[in-house]
């Protein structure tokens, strides 16, 4: 099964959080701004807005990046999720050894339309982020049924397989 | 089956109120007989027969105690365990109720402990663990029994997982399990694996901490010193002792871990039965524990620092069990060489074999130029922080002083940084067998994990610009285990070494 990308309303959705934490990154900047412009330090607090505005060049590019690095698989027997901006970050679930599917969304994933799903490990949980609504949804039924023939065959299986041998 | 359709209810042993309460009782008698006045008076009046007027005379302490007694003896009669149909049912009905309901096929797990206290007493504190790492701060469980009791019910969940692991008929698995050899007839009878003093001396001694070994061995060197400096200039006797005696006492405090590795390890011996594995060890504290051998999600080579120099490691295994000191796993061998490892391992735990070091893949040479990079900017940023503490703290007036001192602190970190990246370095390595995932990692000290593939819970990369261009990949996996150990990371390997992980990771499903 080939990579998917995701819709385009993920940018949009990647854009608006991206500018959220910028935004109050700003205002951290602004109040430490405010209290230390009398203080006597060895440089020019003015200064501190450079940080200020690195951080809305990086917040209004990563959006972009993220959205053309990110790709997500649901196969037969895993999952497979590739993201990031600066650091690229990879996981290859296998769904036999799923415990629990989620679907969440927050306020700006439901203005975009858009829902998580978390697949929860006995090692972890995966988050895989800006699918579709309905995608999602869809993804999460498929995960269930092959959660239950897993959990089927196992039981199934229980009785020949032995111990495993290291 | 009978046991299994009996209803079996358990409760902790009375004295557990006192276990539980010992220290407020402690405190509050403190408070009480501190104010001397009011217990005299107490006293007093009690004797004349006024009792209410006595005790309210001694004060509020004396009632705070009380009801802290009986805020204990309540929370111990509401909290009960019940075992019925395959299931284990924790109830605890005090102000806030909780009640926790699990499948014995869930125990991961079960345990007996006892300290001092329950020596002198004769229980034995029953642990039980269970597989999920989600529940397990609400599903672990402990109770407090008569030793016999204890034995017994171990003996009896013990048979009931075995039963519902092997998916045997109702009625007949639990009276064919070996229930009639206890643990303690088995640990009773000839160990696998026993420990001589002399051997676990010198575990407690390699497994020290190394700033703890390095303060006790200042503090003998000084006392050596002082004691001839006080020869020579013919101080008093009692003046040379006492400063013996001081240091004697600070050393003592340094070697506290010594000491108690020394003791948690008494009579360390294991021993093969089944597919369990059974220890036993403690001389105050007395632990056992047993391992279920399809429960173990790795095994782990530990060397400490001093280990490291005398080739010594010693054995743990992970599972989900582990608490406290045993998060990071389950002691299975004390420290010993390699080959004696290995020979003690083989009995214990044929299924692991111990990796064959020298075949382990080491990091590719290029990884030494990002550790370059970053030291250097860690130094850069040394200066900075030095040159602006200067300037903060208004010492600024020394000119090229300060950029001397700055670039000297940024040195020093760079230094710092590179060595420690050399030596992680030095202890990274990873080896791929036919169904295990061998890792190695450390800086001071050094892990080598052993985790079969079907262990392994799912696999995490990443990779920064830098890595990127050199064709790097740093990663890590994802075991059932405590929160401590259950992201094992790998380290920084190239591309294909990771290519081929997920090769063999991906046949395991």
């Amino acid at each position: 099964m080939e990579y998917q990308k995701l819709s385009k309303k993920a940018r949009g959705c990647m854009l608006v959080n991206e500018c959220i934490l910028a935004f109050v990154c700003t205002v951290i900047i602004g109040v430490i701004w405010h209290f230390l412009q009398d203080a006597q330090i060895p440089f020019n607090i003015n200064f501190i807005w450079i940080l200020a505005v690195a951080i809305w060049v990086l917040s209004l590019a990563a959006p972009f990046y993220r959205y053309e690095r990110y790709r997500y698989r649901f196969s037969e027997e895993d999952i497979d999720v590739r993201e990031g901006f600066l650091f690229l970050h990879r996981d290859i679930v296998p769904i036999e050894r799923l415990h629990k599917v989620a679907l969440e969304s927050g306020p700006v994933d439901r203005i975009f339309g858009l829902s998580k799903v978390i697949v929860t490990t006995a090692g972890g949980d995966v988050t895989i982020r800006f699918l579709e609504e309905e995608a999602a949804r869809k993804i999460v039924d498929r995960l269930k049924v092959r959660i239950n023939q897993y959990a089927v065959d196992r039981r199934e299986n229980e009785g020949e397989a032995g111990n495993y041998q290291a | 089956m009978k046991e299994k359709q009996e209803i079996i209810r358990l409760r902790n042993h009375i004295s557990y109120i006192f276990e539980q309460a010992w220290h407020w009782i402690v405190l509050f008698a403190c408070v009480l007989f501190s104010s001397e006045d009011s217990l005299k008076l107490g006293m007093e009046l009690i004797q004349k027969g006024n009792i209410i007027q006595g005790l309210l005379a001694m004060g509020g302490a004396l009632f705070v105690m009380l009801l802290v007694c009986a805020w204990y003896l309540n929370r111990w009669y509401r909290t009960t365990i019940t075992i019925q149909d395959g299931t284990i049912t924790s109830a605890k009905v005090t102000l806030n109720t909780r009640i926790n309901t699990m499948s014995i096929s869930n125990i991961s797990n079960i345990n007996l402990e006892q300290n001092i206290f329950e020596m002198l007493v004769g229980t034995y504190k029953l642990k039980i663990d269970t597989n999920s790492l989600s529940t397990a701060d609400t599903t672990d469980l402990e109770i407090l029994l008569k030793k016999k009791e204890a034995e017994e019910v171990k003996q009896l969940l013990l048979a009931m997982l075995k039963e519902q692991e092997d998916g045997e008929p109702d009625g007949e698995k639990i009276e064919e399990a070996p229930t009639d050899t206890g643990e303690f007839d088995i640990m009773q009878g000839e160990c696998d694996i026993v420990y001589s003093n002399k051997d676990i001396l010198k575990n407690a001694l390699i497994t020290m901490s190394i700033i703890e070994f390095a303060g006790a061995l200042g503090m003998v060197v000084l006392a050596a010193g002082t004691a001839a400096v006080a020869f020579r200039e013919e101080k008093e006797i009692l003046a040379i002792l006492g400063t013996l005696l001081l240091q004697f006492v600070l050393a003592s405090s340094l070697i506290a871990d010594f000491i108690r590795k020394f003791l948690q390890d008494f009579h360390f011996r294991a021993k093969r039965h089944g597919d369990k594995i059974y220890v036993y060890c403690g001389l105050f504290k007395k632990k056992s524990y047993v391992v279920p051998v399809d429960k173990i999600n790795a095994v782990t080579l530990k060397y400490t620092f001093i280990g490291r120099i005398c080739k010594r490691a010693y054995v743990k295994v992970i599972n989900i069990g582990g608490q406290g000191e045993e998060a990071d796993g389950m002691k299975l061998l004390l420290t010993d060489t390699y080959g004696e490892l290995g020979r003690k391992l083989n009995i214990l735990l044929p299924e692991f074999e111990l990796p064959q070091i020298e075949r382990m893949i080491k990091p590719p040479k290029r990884l030494l130029g990002i550790y370059r990079v970053y030291a250097v900017f860690s130094a850069a940023v040394a200066f900075v922080a030095c040159e602006c503490t200067v300037a903060l703290t208004g010492e600024g007036g020394i000119g090229g002083m300060t950029v001397l001192a700055g670039l000297l602190a940024g040195a020093a970190v760079g230094a710092l940084y590179l060595y420690i990246c050399y030596m992680k370095y030095r202890a990274s390595g990873i080896m791929y067998t036919d169904k295990t995932f061998i890792l190695s990692r450390g800086i001071f000290t050094k892990n080598i994990q052993t985790i079969p593939y079907a262990r392994i819970q799912f696999i995490h990369t990443k990779q920064g610009p830098l890595m990127r261009r050199l064709g790097l990949l740093e990663g890590n996996v994802s075991i059932l285990a405590s929160a401590l150990s259950q992201t094992q990371y790998m380290g920084i390997f190239d591309r294909g070494d990771f290519k081929r992980l997920e090769e063999k990771f991906r046949e395991t499903y």
